[in-house]
């Protein structure tokens, strides 16, 4: 139920295109692209093929493991588990891209009038939808179910609202930066009017950002909506739905615990798959700046050198002192180390130091 | 930093108020009405028009709205519609539930995550890839799933930890811990993945800092280059990802409850939810948002005491 773990990732750079195209060449993005995909066709078209209908009851198979005719399982009233879940991909599926679709719908246009708009009308914005992120979303969510009943689709779209917030707060920036750029500014001087400078010119290099936060926020759909299905505020039975599966299998924890795995597998892989999706198209994290920690590598040893100064107890030569990854802080120290100079470098504050 | 104080001050009162016209609207605006609750199934329209009479339903929105607001600022938050017992004491005496479970998960993210987040950070290669997979598994993992996993593996396979049943504080300060332990677990998983990423960014973008270099070069001792010096530039981002946590928690919270059977505001909010228990549900929302609302306040003001940049913007 981690709400908004929403980032921008590192979006510069690259058509939206070329960044999908990058991004289903990198495994994560294959697996998150072909999961998504596999479940949409098999919901779409699982009446065509489905083994055993959803509330086909096998009492004499009840709580039974996978097997050739339940590939995987069956539930405590016999019903096969592999059927309800295919079958309740759909309902999951919409309900999340639902909130997807209300969350950019809102979100979008809020981005673009409030960058377009300056400092005044980005002010008045970002006030409402700062109060808009700092209410416990999940009770409210509670509370319109408790007015309007669990209508799931409607209770998605009220949480698109409410994740518009969020989505504006990201796109803004990227709006703001892009609405600096010269040809947005040439687009402008040449007259054209401020929605086709929008359309044409800004949303387009705003598309990468929205891809990734598309693809975060579908996942987050799916578990907030589970969740809710979790607490009885689901589908009414006896349509599945993957959390009403996974409130039923956890009765069931002592008796049979496999019951709780491929429910929950399933809607964890495709909140992975989503999340995947995302981390691929936004090119992935920042890289670590080089380890902090002491390089352990030793300077070649060449074997004792001629001495220039005979009276000297120590020699440096052409010392570099350099930070790991870093420039070199001090090149090229030569210095013959006498005796009555070792008294002095000994009692300097840096002695005694790494 | 007086400016700053009463600016997010203010910013909390403006949300707490938002959200108590949010949840009277929201209870107002739509078809049913409380009367038709009161009266119960079967009820004729008579009975139910004089239940709403009886209930001041009919007078217009606007007295309705200033005499819930004065009752509430009292603390007064009526009573509830299907049973009639007393919302407020009902619902301060389950908050502590919800917001010890709230609190402990976002601490238990907040400690695992930032050591997860620093160490990836500062080593680098195979274990920072390791925990950049890590945590992108961790954060799609349902929290009440992840709930049901922990009381097979820890209550019922071992008895390490109670699945059910809740023992106040005060009564047992051992037994309390142990009792929201597995709560706490199950939404600390996801809430640690996010902290962990958050601070992993952060600490790649501080060790990159010019005084970072600089105080590494003359010899500060390693975890207090990390833990110190590094964390509390990447401080900023970390906190305010655990204020929206927190939130985020709060609501998880009241989902993960129902499985460990736990006497919190998740239990007395699916069960208003469930009758149209309005008057409840309102309470629910009022109460959950100035919780929420204080813990951000109190988290911006630990920011803007880590970071002067914030302070003055």
């Amino acid at each position: 139920m981690s709400v908004l773990p929403l980032d921008a990732g590192q979006a510069a750079g690259g058509s939206v295109k070329r960044r999908l195209r990058a991004a289903l060449r990198k495994p994560a993005g294959v697996f998150g692209a072909t999961w998504l995909l596999l479940l949409v066709v098999a919901s779409i078209t699982s009446p065509l093929w489905l083994p055993h209908e959803v509330d086909e009851q096998d009492l004499a198979a009840a709580l039974a493991g996978p097997s050739g005719t339940h590939w995987l399982g069956t539930d405590e009233l016999g019903r096969d588990m592999f059927s309800r879940i295919v079958a309740a991909a759909g309902e999951a599926l919409i309900g999340s891209a639902i909130t997807v679709i209300v969350a950019f719908g809102i979100g979008v246009p809020l981005a673009l009038f409030a960058a377009e708009h300056g400092q005044q009308a980005e002010r008045v914005v970002s006030r409402i939808t700062e109060i808009l992120l700092a209410l416990p979303g999940m009770v409210i969510l509670l509370a319109v179910i408790g007015v309007i009943g669990p209508r799931i689709y409607i209770v998605m779209a009220v949480l698109g609202v409410m994740i518009s917030a969020a989505v504006y707060r990201v796109l803004l920036a990227v709006a703001q930066s892009v609405r600096k750029r010269l040809y947005v500014d040439a687009a402008r001087v040449n007259g054209l009017g401020s929605l086709a400078v929008n359309v044409r010119h800004v949303l387009p290099a705003m598309l990468t950002t929205i891809a990734v936060q598309a693809a975060q926020l579908f996942g987050i759909g799916l578990l907030i909506e589970a969740g809710l299905a979790f607490i009885g505020f689901g589908p009414r039975p006896p349509v599945p739905s993957w959390g009403d599966m996974i409130q039923a299998a956890s009765v069931h924890i002592t008796d049979d615990p496999w019951l709780m795995v491929p429910t929950g597998a399933v809607l964890a892989l495709t909140v992975m798959a989503a999340n995947e999706l995302a981390d691929a198209i936004s090119g992935g994290a920042p890289k670590p700046a080089p380890r902090l920690a002491r390089m352990r590598r030793r300077a070649a040893v060449t074997g004792p050198a001629e001495p220039r100064d005979p009276t000297a107890v120590l020699e440096v030569r052409d010392l570099t002192v350099a930070v790991d990854g870093g420039p070199a802080l001090v090149t090229g120290v030569s210095s013959p180390w006498r005796r009555d100079l070792c008294s002095a470098w000994s009692a300097s504050p840096a002695a005694g130091r790494r | 930093m007086v400016g700053y104080v009463a600016r997010r001050l203010a910013f909390a009162i403006g949300t707490v108020a938002a959200a108590s016209v949010l949840s009277f609207l929201l209870v107002h605006l739509t078809s049913g009405s409380p009367g038709a609750i009161v009266a119960g199934q079967g009820a004729t329209p008579e009975q139910i028009d004089a239940a709403n009479e009886e209930l001041g339903w009919n007078r217009p929105l606007v007295t309705q709205f200033a005499d819930w607001v004065s009752h509430v600022t009292r603390g007064d938050f009526g009573t509830s519609l299907s049973d009639g017992h007393d919302i407020k004491a009902d619902l301060f005496a389950r908050l502590p539930v919800t917001a010890s479970i709230a609190l402990l998960a976002t601490l238990l993210s907040a400690i695992v995550g930032i050591v997860i987040g620093v160490t990836a950070a500062v080593r680098g290669g195979r274990l920072d890839r390791a925990v950049t997979a890590g945590s992108s598994i961790a954060v799609s993992l349902p929290a009440f799933w992840v709930g049901v996993l922990l009381v097979y593996a820890l209550s019922i396979r071992t008895t390490l930890l109670p699945a059910t049943g809740y023992v106040p504080f005060a009564e047992n300060p051992v037994e309390w811990l142990k009792s929201l332990a597995l709560p706490a677990i199950a939404l600390a998983v996801g809430g640690a993945a996010i902290v962990a990423r958050t601070a992993r960014t952060g600490m790649v973008e501080a060790l990159r800092q010019e005084h970072i270099r600089t105080l590494q070069a003359i010899g500060t001792p390693p975890w207090r280059l990390r833990y110190v010096h590094a964390l509390r530039f990447a401080s900023a981002p970390v906190v305010s990802v655990l204020g929206v946590q927190f939130i985020a928690l709060f609501g998880g919270s009241i989902i993960v409850e129902n499985l460990f059977a736990l006497p919190g505001l998740g239990q007395a909010t699916q069960l208003a939810v469930g009758v149209h228990d309005l008057p409840a549900v309102q309470g629910v929302v009022v109460i959950a948002t100035v919780v929420v609302v204080i813990t951000n306040l109190l988290l911006d003001l630990l920011v803007a005491a880590l970071d002067p940049k914030v302070r003055t913007a």
